[in-house]
């Protein structure tokens, strides 16, 4: 009889190992399949897209905002009539109805077919009730003031996976925290598929994106943007750009380039445009270079505004190469201001002689020029500053007047923001705040990022800035009432090795008013051909929009001349 | 006996009665999909509104607008600026 209860024991037994095997089976090996088909059962899991966070101006207007639109999608297994709907669908979608048709046949739940689709247009399509059409709520970027400082903004285009992501200036250094964190969510649902409440919205991960406060002042953006177009169109130029900074605090106020596009169509436009220019071309700067110069030698102490130019009376030859001034017009025993007065090349050279290799590539250095200055846009580039060995006589006569060196014009602006702001050189930023979703506000202070001169030396430089407006070539245009310092630069533009006379880059740089400086610009036209010269160009559009910005700035005149 | 029959029957009586409330407050408090879902969606169609009413009020406060407005309006470039440079005696000596 023992065996009989023997054998009943291990039937037991082995019926209690089978029931472990297998609840192990579906407890461990088997889980996440079995709980992800349960999730699936009585919730659907959804992306939740943050809301990417807004570009706003000095005066909190949003420049790049976010509006609602839809993606239209199709569920082909559940469309009774695939070649009616393509019919009806294709006039407002914009698509052809082979397309349509198209997606229609594909096997899936779920196929997209526009994105992008404006309120009316979803409303067009829901009233039709259409069976298997349906439309997901999405965020679009949008721009009120429509391509205002697009290149500063850059866009939002699409990375490999088809989610946002921006691109260029503002959208593409600061895409992590403007477009946030992405969430997802599970809509509960009843036996009858109804929706139960739940609290997955709290749950979901999903961060909405920060704002971004700038510096750009919006009346000025926009002011310097007409007036650059119309400049370029006045003077036949290929292009133009101007950079407004505040030397105090390197707050970029307005940041202009034309030609330019339109972020929300940007795919319309040549790749060319989306790169700011401002920051990211290397160009030779010609005569707005002097006063970099010049502060250097007059920082040494070598050079006094009343030092005289012992041979300025004619072409100076350098290893072979003789150097003109660019009219060809000299002046013997001239003076150091009058050389900044009549831009002269062969002053500069001196003035780039006297100060020597060594002190000319530190002061290059101090200023900035070959680095990065740090403003927060994405695409800055730095021009490669040859070593000390790589040097010959030539070069450091030419870069005397801004020639054979390259420079970002940012870098230039930058550079000479330093003596207007006492011989101290602020880092550009276009960013002065972050507002969380929370509503939280971090600043961005203002950043100190070296003294190149000092500032007895900025005192005197901006004097001599002051007399070459008064009286150098570009006087014509000057604003009689108002102190005001600057220069003009007709740069030759190395092509094939030579320089072209007829294909220049003119430009005026200065600030304003000269003793309490508001603000620092930078004008630039890319080949002008109705005029050649910075002073004929650049110069009247410099004046032109600083009347406004002294008007602006309710900046009474300080001189009648 | 009769005791003991009380408190058997005040005790089904209480049971019976917890019961009969719990059911009620559980079927009046239990989540009503259609409803919520309802609420869900007024929600969402609140935000959207607000986002469209902000994109209309940013397209008309934007100075590109404003600007082509003006001109269509008729208005003009200021040409001439004054300014007082020195401060205006609050009485003068005569």
């Amino acid at each position: 009889m023992i065996w009989r209860y023997k054998f009943i024991l291990l039937i037991f037994i082995l019926g209690f190992l089978a029931v472990c095997f297998r609840l192990f089976y579906w407890q461990v090996v088997k889980a996440d399949t079995l709980s992800q088909l349960g999730r699936d059962q009585y919730g659907q899991e959804a992306k939740i897209i943050p809301q990417r966070g807004q570009i706003l101006t000095s005066d909190l207007f949003p420049i790049a905002a976010e509006k609602v639109s839809y993606l239209v999608f199709a569920d082909p297994k559940d469309m009774k009539d695939k070649s009616k709907t393509a019919k009806i669908l294709s006039p407002i979608l914009d698509i052809d109805e082979a397309s349509l048709s198209a997606s229609f046949s594909i096997d899936k739940f779920w196929v997209p077919l526009k994105e992008n689709v404006d309120q009316k247009t979803q409303n067009e399509i829901d009233n039709l009730s259409l069976s298997g059409i349906g439309a997901q709520q999405n965020y679009q970027r949008y721009y009120p003031e429509a391509s205002l400082a697009a290149t500063l903004l850059g866009f939002v285009g699409k990375d490999e996976n088809g989610d946002d992501k921006g691109y260029f200036g503002l959208e593409g250094y600061y895409d992590r925290l403007l477009k946030g964190k992405e969430g997802t969510a599970i809509e509960m649902h009843d036996a009858l598929g109804k929706p139960i409440f739940t609290q997955v919205q709290e749950d979901s991960g999903a961060v909405d994106g920060s704002d971004l406060i700038l510096t750009i002042d919006r009346s000025i953006q926009f002011l310097i943007e007409q007036k650059l177009k119309d400049g370029v169109e006045k003077y036949g130029a290929q292009g133009g750009m101007i950079g407004v900074m505040d030397p105090k605090t390197g707050n970029i106020l307005a940041l202009a380039s034309y030609p330019s596009f339109d972020p929300a169509a940007y795919y319309n436009y040549s790749g060319d445009l989306y790169k700011d220019p401002f920051i990211s071309n290397l160009y030779e700067p010609g005569s707005t270079f002097k006063p970099l110069v010049m502060s250097a030698a007059l920082n040494e102490k070598l050079v006094t505004p009343q030092t005289r130019c012992p041979h300025c009376s004619g072409p100076v030859s350098v290893s072979g190469y003789d150097l003109h001034t660019w009219d060809d017009k000299y002046f013997p025993n001239t003076t150091m201001t009058e050389v900044i007065q009549h831009s002269d090349n062969t002053g500069m050279i001196y003035v780039a002689q006297t100060l020597g290799l060594d002190r000319m590539l530190t002061y290059l250095d101090k200023f900035g020029i070959g680095k990065l200055t740090g403003i927060d846009l994405q695409g800055e580039v730095a021009p490669d500053i040859k070593t000390k060995n790589n040097w010959y006589a030539v070069d450091l006569a030419t870069t005397g007047f801004g020639q054979g060196i390259d420079v970002t014009p940012i870098e230039l602006l930058t550079a000479f923001s330093s003596i207007a702001n006492s011989g101290v050189m602020m880092q550009p930023h276009v960013v002065s705040g972050v507002k969380t979703p929370e509503g939280k506000l971090i600043k961005i202070e203002p950043k100190a990022i070296g003294s190149p001169i000092s500032d007895a030396t900025s005192k005197v430089m901006t004097e001599m800035l002051i007399n070459a407006v008064n009286k150098g070539e570009a006087s014509y245009a000057r604003l009689k009432d108002y102190r005001i310092a600057g220069k003009t630069g007709t740069a030759s533009i190395p092509i094939g090795g030579k320089y072209d006379p007829n294909q220049t880059i003119a430009s005026f740089i200065g600030f304003a008013p000269a003793d309490n400086p508001k603000f620092v610009m930078f004008v630039i036209f890319n080949r002008p051909t109705a005029a050649i010269y910075g002073s004929e160009t650049a110069a009247p559009v410099f004046f032109d929009i600083a009347k406004d910005l002294l008007d602006y700035y309710k900046i009474a005149p300080t001189q009648s001349q | 006996m009769r005791r003991p029959t009380l408190v058997l029957l005040f005790l089904i009586f209480t049971v019976l009665s917890l019961t009969l409330v719990r059911s009620t407050l559980s079927n009046s408090i239990s989540p009503n999909g259609v409803v919520l879902g309802q609420i869900e969606e007024q929600t969402s169609q609140y935000k959207k509104d607000n986002l469209d009413l902000q994109q209309e009020y940013f397209t008309k406060a934007s100075l590109t607008n404003v600007a082509s407005e003006a001109a269509r309006l008729g208005f003009v470039e200021k040409k001439t600026t004054f300014s007082l440079s020195d401060s205006v005696p609050i009485a003068l000596k005569r």
